[in-house]
């Protein structure tokens, strides 16, 4: 990140921006452009090469055949139908009825499926899991932004799109790994009351990663916003165990005993393996528990054991009962070790 | 110091306090009688200094208070002393509280919660509640305050490590920690500077916000559920003349949940009021109003309407709605609370 001064300029052209977008919205009720074929295009706040251009920077496969898509905070629902055109299977959530998405549906002879529900509602157990999850322009809208990320990895099997505001022009910090989010109480942002959080990108890629995603990769980054991908796996699993790496043990991290939940504040496990150089960090050492990806917080000596410690949370939308733990460091990938996952608490 | 020297100083208190934890010291000095001190990371000396400055009464009998993330116990047993009725809440089970407690013959009653399952419908409310440097050890700070909010029905102290002098700025921010990024420990995730502090305690449902002290890294705020300047009296020039959910447009009015907010259609209220100093009382609880002004709908253009967010701990049933600006206090508008959703 390049030495940014705190900009006033530029939110003085957010607020004008967002009150010209309410103007627009006022006016034609659509804030998506979508086409409805025969030349009929909805008169969105949002221009239809704008949104099209939107989707193709997220570099998606053009067939999404067989996929599940789940567009969260979908509103007028161009991008759930966007999705349906190539052929994914969609749900779409928010948290009112947004009507014209109903006559979008129709007007398309979309099957895409709605539920009314809060972010903090979107579990696996209600909706099950997603290969793609779009959540586009929600995050600073809610209170809770971690939290809300923590609910999206959840119903994510694979990878989700995370558009949001962000602050690397507006906000001054002391170096560029420092991850900041900036509180909006009422309607300092864009003169809108439901503006809660802006974090900057790094903050974004932290919290990300601490919801339970793997890897983040920022897609694209303008003046006041960023998009990302966000992965559930890893991508340089070596292909063959090598005898050298070996799982010795899977304990709890936290109650150090063997009962391992999948979920809540306990849901952090402590794997203690032999054969793990001893220059191994959490930056090269990578854990994958029951096919998802997992970032390790803590590599270091297990005791004075020889053995090496890898403290990892549990990654979240695991299914009760047997899981295969796998560990690898560059080309030496460890034995599958299984676990018995129970229920946790829900915090 | 410099923000890096500040940085490394924390840094470096944090591996000590863990290491003289590691070599068996209690996080708390507590004071069991017989000249018998507990020895503690924070020596007795600081923190019955800490407790000074929280400026709490010294007559404490009558009060029903809770301390949330209690560890070894030392403000449940400080509380109980100054004659309070103590409940203590920790993530965990601290085996050094029992000892104490039973050093002590304390009442104190405890629970194994995360501050996320404190609810009323759990633990009541408590006139007094403690939130001392629990809130930067959470991943959802704010949804926290809503919980302590939410059990408090007079004030709460709310302490905190803050980034004051950790960055040039002075925009309501908080920093995170993916990992051990803060004071070498993992269970730390964010850290907010002062004014962001106050304004999420203010948005988490606090009427009002002081500062109680601030120090290079720390700092702890006094948040109220009330007003301090209601009128005597009614007033008959300032009427409320309807109450609606500000979400729904309609008399639903769920006690919580993401469409518990109202619009106050009040007669009276000069064209000049902000909404800094116009007050709203829903259930005896006060509350910030959002937004004052005029009313969206032309037809109203003789009113003023406030919205403001209902606040938090409410009952079910009758609940009676009032506003007051510059001495003037309208009449009491009843509304019926109904259950709401979790969010």
């Amino acid at each position: 990140m390049t030495t940014i001064s705190k900009d006033n300029e530029l939110r003085q052209i957010l607020d004008n921006t967002a009150a010209i977008q309410r103007d627009a919205l006022n006016m034609t009720g659509w804030w998506h452009s979508i086409d409805l074929g025969n030349g009929a295009i909805t008169p969105g706040a949002h221009q239809i090469e704008e949104l099209r251009d939107n989707y193709a920077k997220f570099l998606l496969p053009d067939d999404l055949s067989g996929k599940r898509a789940l567009d969260i905070g979908c509103w007028d629902g161009f991008y759930t139908f966007e999705a349906e055109r190539h052929g994914a299977e969609v749900t779409s959530v928010d948290c009112w009825r947004p009507e014209k998405f109903f006559v979008a549906r129709q007007a398309l002879n979309s099957s895409a499926d709605f539920h009314e529900l809060s972010v903090y509602e979107v579990t696996k157990e209600k909706l099950g899991a997603f290969d793609v999850v779009f959540f586009l322009g929600v995050l600073y809208h809610v209170k809770h932004p971690l939290l809300a990320l923590e609910q999206v990895c959840e119903v994510t099997r694979d990878v989700a799109i995370i558009e949001t505001h962000q602050i690397d022009n507006l906000f001054e910090t002391q170096h560029s790994a420092m991850a900041v989010m900036e509180f909006y109480e009422l309607d300092e942002l864009g003169g809108q009351y439901d503006n809660w959080w802006g974090p900057n990108t790094e903050c974004l890629v932290q919290m990300t990663r601490a919801a339970g995603f793997v890897r983040v990769e920022v897609m694209r980054r303008q003046a006041s916003r960023v998009v990302i991908k966000a992965y559930r796996h890893w991508n340089d699993q070596p292909i063959e165990a090598s005898p050298s790496l070996k799982i010795v043990d899977v304990l709890n991290a936290v109650t150090l005993d063997h009962t391992l939940p999948r979920r809540g504040r306990h849901a952090v496990f402590a794997l203690s393996v032999a054969g793990l150089p001893a220059d191994a960090t959490r930056d090269t050492v990578r854990v994958e528990i029951g096919g998802f990806g997992a970032k390790p917080v803590y590599v270091g000596a297990w005791g004075d054991q020889g053995n090496m410690q890898i403290n990892v949370p549990v990654p979240p939308g695991l299914e009760l009962g047997k899981n295969v733990v796998r560990v690898w460091n560059g080309t030496q990938l460890s034995n599958d070790f299984e676990i018995e996952l129970v229920e946790g608490g829900q915090w | 110091m410099s923000n890096r020297e500040l940085r490394e100083h924390v840094t470096q208190t944090g591996v000590e306090q863990n290491q003289m934890l590691l070599d068996g010291s209690w996080w708390h000095s507590i004071d069991l009688g017989g000249g018998l001190v507990t020895p503690g990371v924070h020596s007795l000396a600081e923190l019955q200094n800490l407790y000074r400055s929280m400026e709490l009464p010294d007559d404490l009998s009558g009060k029903t208070l809770l301390d949330i993330g209690c560890w070894d116990g030392f403000y449940t047993f400080e509380t109980e002393r100054h004659g309070a009725q103590v409940t203590a809440v920790d993530c965990w089970r601290p085996g050094n509280f029992f000892a104490a407690r039973e050093a002590l013959k304390s009442k104190a009653g405890f629970h194994e919660l995360s501050v996320y399952d404190i609810a009323k419908e759990k633990v009541g409310a408590s006139d007094i509640v403690l939130f001392m440097g629990v809130l930067y050890h959470l991943r959802h700070p704010l949804l926290a305050l809503e919980r302590v909010c939410e059990v408090t029905s007079d004030f709460a102290i709310i302490e905190s490590h803050v980034i004051d002098k950790m960055r040039a700025g002075d925009e309501p921010a908080m920093e995170f920690y993916e990992f051990d990024e803060l004071g070498g420990m993992y269970d730390n995730w964010w850290a907010p500077n002062v004014e962001c502090m106050a304004q999420m305690t203010r948005s988490a449902g606090f009427a009002r916000v002081e500062l109680l002290y601030q120090s290079d890294t720390r700092a702890a705020v006094k948040a109220y559920r009330k007003w301090n300047d209601k009128p005597a009296s009614i007033s008959p020039s300032l009427i409320i003349r309807d109450v609606i959910n500000a979400t729904t447009y309609d008399h639903y009015f769920p006690r919580q949940g993401r469409q518990s907010f109202l619009s106050i259609w009040i007669e009276g209220l000069p064209r000049t009021a902000r909404r800094w100093d116009v007050r709203v009382e829903v259930g005896g609880f006060g509350i910030h109003p959002a937004y004052v002004g005029p009313p969206g709908d032309p037809e109203l253009s003789a009113l003023m309407q406030i919205n403001a967010p209902m606040p938090p701990g409410l009952e079910l049933g009758k609940a009676a709605v009032q506003v007051w600006h510059s001495g003037e206090l309208s009449n009491a508008f009843q509304i019926d609370l109904v259950e709401g959703a979790q969010w």
